[in-house]
């Protein structure tokens, strides 16, 4: 999607809050390209690690990386706590048992996880007993352009969430409520420069967050 | 070639000389020109974000005990697994033939970049289940989410419980079928069960009832474990 100026996360850890970035005002074109056509990515090896070893740790992380998602897509769609958690328990069983027809060739671990999702959404809102709750939004899970929408403003909240409670505040303020920087430094008593310095890494750490969950 | 900062840029923090550097670099630069395209999308997207919400902390507990049954040696893989209604995982033989006609008459439901949806084709409707949600009477942030299904003996009602005080010695909760009827001076309730708390994160009860669950709300009480089966202390949970 964008441009890349990092190597891959490797290996079966994820998520963990990464280093802000060197704040360098030029970077090198030298840098190494990012190799996503040939190196699965890292949730594609943890579902692989599933699918092929039933490895638990694997689908322990996988899940987490999955869960707020899946229980906001359940929330916004079916409008109920109990049948969210009924949708993520029901999504995550299925991903379980189905890890192994994963194909990284086929599409990404998210749009495999969502494809599964989506259908378990459709039936549990079709059960009778679930048309008492109304949504929260009326979102229909068999339109693709609102559940593409939907997914998409998720997985925005969840890479913010990913985000250190400082950064994440000056995104939201700034962009979300629309605070220019200097109103953002009186409103959090702190100098404009570090308002400043706070959005920049914020913004790239955001892009990555973003981008990792749009694998 | 080096190419320049361009969330500085973006952010309106670089200076005049940089500033107008940046601007001849992205004349001639593909890749920044790209770059700063999908930078330029960041802001919309942080304002579009979904509210952040929080799944209940016993969620990822009971994904792992349902992953570990399936792991369990002996057990039968269904291989229609959608039948399964309740979040408590039960392998379900029984019916599947019938599922299994319905299923191929079922819907299509497309699916993102996977042509087939993994995990599944079963579309038929599963039997009912009921859903109560319940709130704190006295506006704490204390709530309860029962799940009501079909057990081999009656009404199976699946009951957690979050935020609610230890309950004090000598006292019990206990779980109500509420009618519609019922008042202090002439009560129409049915106890489902009592349970203990020991602290706020979330308890989960099973119980077992013979009435007919869709005429009643739930309601969950502080009483006195003293035996008598009238209610008379106060409420704490209510379903909405």
């Amino acid at each position: 999607m964008y441009a890349q100026t990092e190597a891959p996360t490797v290996g079966l850890v994820l998520n963990r809050p990464r280093a802000a970035p060197a704040h360098t005002a030029l970077h090198s074109a030298a840098e190494p390209a990012v190799q996503r056509e040939t190196e699965p990515s890292t949730e594609a090896a943890l579902l692989l690690a599933v699918g092929r070893d039933r490895r638990e740790d694997a689908f322990l992380q996988l899940y987490r990386l999955y869960e707020r998602r899946l229980y906001g897509l359940g929330l916004r769609v079916l409008g109920d706590e109990g049948l969210a958690e009924e949708l993520v328990q029901e999504t995550s069983l299925r991903v379980w048992r189905t890890a192994a027809r994963f194909d990284p060739e086929r599409g990404s671990v998210s749009a495999f996880v969502f494809a599964i999702a989506r259908r378990l959404a459709v039936d549990l809102w079709r059960r009778p007993s679930s048309r008492p709750f109304l949504p929260e939004l009326e979102v229909d899970a068999r339109a693709d352009d609102q559940f593409d929408e939907l997914l998409l403003s998720l997985t925005v909240r969840d890479a913010l969430d990913s985000l250190p409670d400082q950064q994440r505040q000056v995104l939201e303020l700034h962009y979300g409520g629309d605070l220019t920087q200097e109103e953002i430094a009186g409103r959090l008593q702190i100098p404009l420069g570090t308002v400043k310095s706070r959005t920049y890494h914020a913004l790239r750490a955001f892009k990555r967050a973003f981008e990792e969950r749009q694998q | 070639m080096t190419h320049p900062d361009l969330t500085e840029y973006l952010l309106g923090n670089a200076g005049d000389n940089e500033l107008e550097a940046t601007r001849r670099h992205l004349d001639g630069c593909e890749r920044c020109t790209s770059e700063l395209a999908g930078l330029r999308k960041l802001p919309g997207l942080v304002a579009a974000a979904a509210p952040s919400v929080t799944p209940p902390a016993h969620l990822e507990g009971l994904v792992l005990q349902a992953v570990r049954r399936e792991r369990a040696p002996g057990r039968h893989r269904s291989w229609l697994p959608w039948p399964r209604r309740t979040p408590r995982w039960a392998p379900v033989w029984a019916g599947a033939v019938a599922v299994l006609l319905l299923a191929v008459g079922g819907l299509t439901v497309s699916s993102l970049s996977h042509s087939r949806a993994p995990g599944g084709s079963g579309t038929a409707p599963p039997p009912a289940a009921q859903t109560q949600r319940l709130v704190a009477t006295d506006g704490s942030a204390a709530s309860g989410a029962a799940r009501i299904e079909d057990g081999p003996s009656g009404k199976v009602v699946a009951l957690t419980v979050e935020g609610l005080p230890a309950n004090p010695p000598g006292q019990l909760y206990v779980c109500w079928l509420v009618d519609q009827g019922d008042a202090s001076e002439q009560q129409n309730r049915l106890a489902v069960g009592t349970f203990s708390v020991s602290g706020p994160g979330p308890v989960t009860m099973r119980w077992t009832t013979g009435a007919d669950t869709a005429h009643y709300r739930l309601e969950v009480t502080l009483e006195r474990a003293e035996g008598s089966p009238q209610h008379s202390g106060p409420a704490v949970l209510r379903a909405k």
